[in-house]
């Protein structure tokens, strides 16, 4: 390992991109005693792995499971975790063969990977992996004789549960639910699933059953808090880890300034291939994920075979090929989205190159937990991006190794997320007053809602379901709401590439766009709204798209309100239109502006919850007198607080939204709000309200001592900006931060270049308006 | 309006969100009676038509030399040539004889599912049965899967020269499990069960609805299902296979003022709610009509029967012109 890290800093490409490395000593294992041992046959093939002893963790999971407590067991990765499951489970079983368990794991990928692991331990139990790929005859057998069934959240929510009937036996005797990778059920997916285990329990309760549930976690702030909510049942936590884990070497990379992380991704990356190391790159989109695939092929010539990109949107065959050949040692280099995050085990990697802030703390150390399994020594890259996120951690070297985690959030309450699954809790069993309790408030008055509506009918006390439509089609737990569009490749008999959610269809493939596929670049030339299709051509061209959009902010209702340092901060519902105007081309290695084209597209209307700030007088008075611009100041202030917002909740950038006025109809004064992108919201712009102070103190220190001149996007430029960032006044921005936390303002030194530059801006503005 | 103004509006006007049990009263279904079973009650209901059905007449099953497993047209025609015409001749066969034994013993043992395995026909397999031990199944419900009670189960059975109609009836939904006790009992005394799309619907909708009431009845019937039939045999020539249409080109039957099937749950739950038996009797008729069109058409969508459609089109166009 440390060779690779020397060749590195010897190549003549090397540009002291090392800012910082981190050793992180291995620690030893610690054992635990089982109060009163496994069941006989468990323990022999325990000794058949080579399991002698049980770490900490896993004998307290053990004990706690079989006193019949809820857990939540939240330790690093590869640390036996999945034992912390198995070992009750099957020990409960094994003395009781009529008993039944459902696991669930958020992909089908993960499901059948685990039975894989259940199959090492020789029981007589039957069990199986229920999705959308079981055949049919298989699915009944399943239904009828199996004790444990591994699902996924999906088809727990359209195939199993509004069929519990066919599955009485199933239910009948079922003593535990499993669910694993929890931290996964967050936002708007989580609030979901949240929904759907409801749902569960309230089947578990008709047929008489009060199973234990089993959650596994990566490490979150709010292990506990989090699963008792996502179940509604109290939880306890099991968090002495007593597994052991090689040394890890973890270096911090700050690219050189205006060079793309991408191409020294795939600088690194092509390094390790070079030394034959087997390595894993994490992106965060898909976009990035493919290009660079492609600089790392062009890079290592003919070595391009070994190395690969993996992504969702790629066709379930693609995906178990891919997995394969990491696994088979095929294949030593992949470049891959969190998709490849979770357990899916790929087998002894070396090498991890985390392409910029995966979002989370919880989820860097999930990608950092995938190498070096097996108490090996192990190198992980940690290169930052032009984003206020990633720069916090250079800046901060140490806070990336102690800050805790984020807090994973979820929103039961959210009505347009319930709406779907009230439905289709009566369609699976009439909804009677006793089913109240297992939701919010808000249920009963969804119901009301529903009857007004003719889905739901309310006689002899109950609610029944009225229709002939199948409501858990209508629920899509994966997205908030829209049909999904499907991308089609006009070069090859329109051939079916991938879907995308519809939220996002009008920004991603937008006539013009360019969208790339496996390395490929597509360029959209149609897309059709009623057929909800998007029809794509091949062509090889060396720019990207970005597209533009008119919005505009509607407050509905006031939820909360506060004074904060003079100035005035709320929460409530709001409703937010959108129009995606217009895109602009920019080149692949520059980020130059090439052309662009008009739009035009229909309207999105999205109703969701979020906080904004309303400043005071003094905001405008001060700006004039410093002469600073104060639109651009509270654009700055809204892009760099949205940036670090993930800092606090457990979301991403794309959950969030935002919008800056100088004059608001329905405030007095200066406004800025950020909001949640999802319908009916989960409670992200309401976190960013509750922790104000901290988050705005760490936007101005991310604002001025960011070392750019006048903004980049490092602190007060956003990606997705829907006006190319512009105005922008990052000393503006410093000025109105100052306001909102109540301190003195002094204007930053060496002014008369900033003014001249701000003049420039200012007359540019003035140019395009 | 949006979802968020919809709630808060609610929030103002609490009143709407008073929903209170009230409490069932019984109702009187004009000419039903009512029965107890499993230690609650429902209605009955009976009405007798003019029959008999036509039933299929004796068969050879023992001509049939493609029960036996590899015989397709080929080695039958090739049998034929040979001088076998019946599977007793075979016995003996050198190639055919182990075959040949097997089927015999299910043809003496009457086993209809081991033959229908081996492709024997409805029809066929008819001629084990008189028509005494038909019965007519169709069922009405409040929703499409079965985790919605049903509340109505209409069966009709020859008697005596005469057509039978009996329909069990839950006046609310706590009676369902009498209704599918009522019917256990009575499917006990008839062997085959014919309906109209029972095969995915009606009868798995019976078991599953006896498992959610706790009562783990299995039916073993032999189970007739028109529909495929129909489709088989009827889907060139008729624009579709629903029961209606057929009642149209081959009976020369128009309903008149028919409740359509997507209002029924919604009416039986507005039924419930009111207690005016008036609403559920246009059901009720439904269900009946559904049974005599059953019965009648039984025989019409046999493969030899020859069907007339063009004049029955004719007909039912002349029908509906005046």
């Amino acid at each position: 390992m440390d060779f690779l890290l020397e060749k590195i800093k010897s190549d003549p490409g090397y540009k002291e991109q090392v800012v910082h490395t981190e050793d992180i000593s291995p620690y030893s294992p610690e054992y635990g005693e089982l109060s009163s041992p496994l069941h006989g046959l468990l323990n022999k093939a325990l000794s058949q792995q080579g399991i002698e002893k049980l770490f900490t963790h896993q004998v307290e999971a053990v004990e706690k499971v079989r006193a019949g407590k809820n857990v939540v067991v939240v330790t690093p990765t590869a640390s036996g975790k999945s034992m912390c499951y198995n070992l009750p489970v099957l020990d409960g079983l094994l003395r009781q063969p009529s008993g039944s368990a459902l696991y669930l794991f958020p992909t089908k990928a993960l499901g059948r990977d685990q039975v894989d692991t259940l199959r090492e331990f020789n029981t007589n139990l039957c069990f199986g992996v229920y999705d959308g790929d079981t055949p049919g005859g298989e699915k009944k057998y399943l239904r009828d004789v199996a004790n444990i069934i591994f699902t996924n959240p999906d088809m727990l929510h359209q195939g199993i549960l509004p069929h519990h009937l066919k599955w009485h036996c199933f239910f009948s005797n079922l003593r535990y639910i499993v669910i694993d990778e929890m931290h996964n059920y967050r936002g708007i997916f989580g609030t979901h699933v949240a929904h759907v285990l409801r749902r569960l329990r309230r089947v578990c309760i008709y047929y008489g059953v009060d199973p234990v549930f089993i959650f596994c976690s990566a490490t979150i702030a709010n292990p506990r808090d989090h699963a008792s909510r996502l179940a509604g049942v109290p939880v306890e936590k099991v968090d002495n880890n007593g597994a052991p884990r090689g040394a890890m070497r973890f270096v911090l990379w700050k690219p050189p300034v205006h060079t793309p992380y991408i191409q020294d991704a795939a600088w690194i990356l092509s390094r390790c291939m070079e030394t034959r190391l087997r390595t894993i790159t994490f992106t965060r989109a898909r976009q990035a994920a493919e290009r660079i695939l492609r600089f790392t092929k062009k890079d290592t010539g003919e070595e391009g075979g070994a190395v690969t990109a993996y992504r969702g949107g790629y066709l379930a065959s693609e995906r178990r090929k891919i997995e394969e050949g990491l696994f088979s040692g095929r294949l030593r280099g992949v470049v891959s989205t969190n998709a490849l995050e979770l357990g899916i085990d790929v087998g002894d990697l070396e090498v991890c190159i985390i392409a910029g802030f995966p979002g989370t703390i919880a989820s860097t150390w999930q990608q950092a937990g995938r190498v070096g399994r097996k108490n090996k020594k192990s190198l992980v890259v940690f290169i930052a991006v032009e984003n206020p996120l990633d720069q916090h951690f250079i800046r901060n070297t140490r806070a990336l190794f102690s800050t805790p985690s984020e807090r994973a959030l979820i929103d039961p309450s959210n009505p347009y997320l319930l709406m779907g699954h009230a439905v289709c809790a009566a369609h699976e069993l009439p909804v009677s007053v006793e089913d109240y309790h297992l939701w919010d408030d808000i249920f009963q008055e969804l119901l009301v809602l529903l009857e007004e509506d003719g889905d739901v009918i309310f006689s002899d006390g109950k609610y029944y379901f009225n229709g002939q439509t199948y409501p858990a089609k209508r629920v899509n737990i994966r997205s908030s709401s829209l049909e999904p569009v499907s991308l089609r490749d006009t070069g090859s008999k329109n051939r079916l590439l991938e879907v995308v959610d519809g939220d996002s269809a009008f920004s991603q493939v937008h006539p013009g766009a360019v969208y790339m596929h496996q390395g490929e670049t597509f360029v959209v030339k149609d897309l059709e709204l009623d057929k909800s299709t998007a029809y794509l051509e091949q062509q090889d061209v060396d720019y990207y798209t970005m597209c533009s959009k008119d919005k505009s902010t509607e407050i509905l209702s006031i939820e909360r309100e506060k004074e904060f340092n003079g100035h005035k901060l709320y929460t409530g519902q709001l409703r937010v239109r959108t129009r995606v105007t217009g895109y602009i081309k920019k080149e692949e290695h520059t980020g130059q502006v090439v052309g662009g084209g008009n739009l035009d597209l229909p309207e999105q209307v999205l109703e969701t919850t979020g906080m904004w700030v309303v400043f005071n007088s003094r905001a405008g008075e001060l700006s004039n007198e410093y002469n600073l611009h104060l639109m651009g100041g509270l654009h700055a202030v809204e892009h760099a607080s949205i940036g670090l917002l993930p800092l606090f909740a457990m979301c991403d950038r794309n959950d969030l939204g935002g919008l800056s006025v100088v004059e608001h109809s329905q405030t007095s004064g200066p406004t800025v709000f950020i909001h949640d992108t999802c319908h009916g919201g989960v409670g992200f712009g309401e976190r960013a309200y509750d922790r104000a102070q901290e988050l705005f103190e760490t936007t101005l220190e991310a604002v001025r001592y960011c070392e750019c001149e006048d903004g980049c996007p490092a602190c007060i430029h956003s990606p997705k900006c829907s006006n190319f960032n512009r105005p922008l006044d990052k000393e503006g921005a410093v000025l109105l931060l100052h306001l909102l936390l109540g301190w003195e303002y002094h204007p930053t030194q060496h002014e008369s270049p900033k003014i001249a530059n701000r003049e420039k801006l200012k007359t540019a503005a003035r140019k395009l308006r | 309006m949006s979802l968020f103004q919809r709630l808060n509006n609610l929030k103002k006007d609490r009143s709407r969100e008073n929903k209170v049990k009230t409490d069932v009263k019984p109702v009187n279904i004009p000419g039903g009676e009512v029965i107890t079973s499993c230690g609650e009650e429902c209605v009955y209901l009976q009405e007798v038509y003019p029959g008999p059905f036509s039933f299929p007449g004796p068969a050879n099953l023992c001509r049939n030399l493609r029960l036996l497993r590899g015989v397709g047209p080929v080695n039958e025609s090739r049998l034929q040539e040979q001088g076998y015409f019946s599977i007793q001749q075979l016995k003996c066969h050198p190639r055919w004889g182990e075959c040949a034994s097997e089927v015999l013993r299910l043809l003496d043992e009457k086993n209809v599912h081991g033959l229908q395995k081996l492709g024997a026909s409805d029809w066929d397999l008819l001629s084990f049965y008189d028509a005494g031990e038909v019965v007519f199944l169709d069922i009405e419900s409040t929703g499409l899967w079965a985790n919605q009670p049903l509340f109505l189960v209409g069966v009709m059975y020859c008697r005596d020269g005469e057509l039978v109609s009996g329909q069990y009836f839950a006046r609310y939904y706590g009676e369902e499990k009498a209704v599918l006790g009522a019917v256990d009992r009575l499917l006990q005394n008839f062997n085959v069960i014919v309906t109209y799309n029972g095969k995915s619907f009606d009868m798995p909708y019976i078991t599953q609805r006896c498992v959610a009431r706790g009562l783990f009845y299995r039916y073993g019937h032999y189970h007739v299902d028109l529909l495929y039939h129909a489709r088989r045999h009827l889907k060139h020539l008729l624009p579709d296979c629903r029961l209606m249409t057929l009642e149209e080109y081959l009976l020369n039957f128009r309903r008149e003022g028919d409740i359509p099937g997507y209002l029924i749950p919604q009416t039986y739950h507005r039924f419930v709610k009111t207690g005016d038996a008036g609403l559920v009797q246009p059901v009720i008729e439904h269900n009946k009509l559904d049974l005599l069109s059953m019965a009648r058409l039984f025989y019409l969508v046999n493969p030899e029967c020859p069907v007339d459609v063009e004049l029955s089109r004719a007909q039912a166009a002349a029908a509906r012109d005046t």
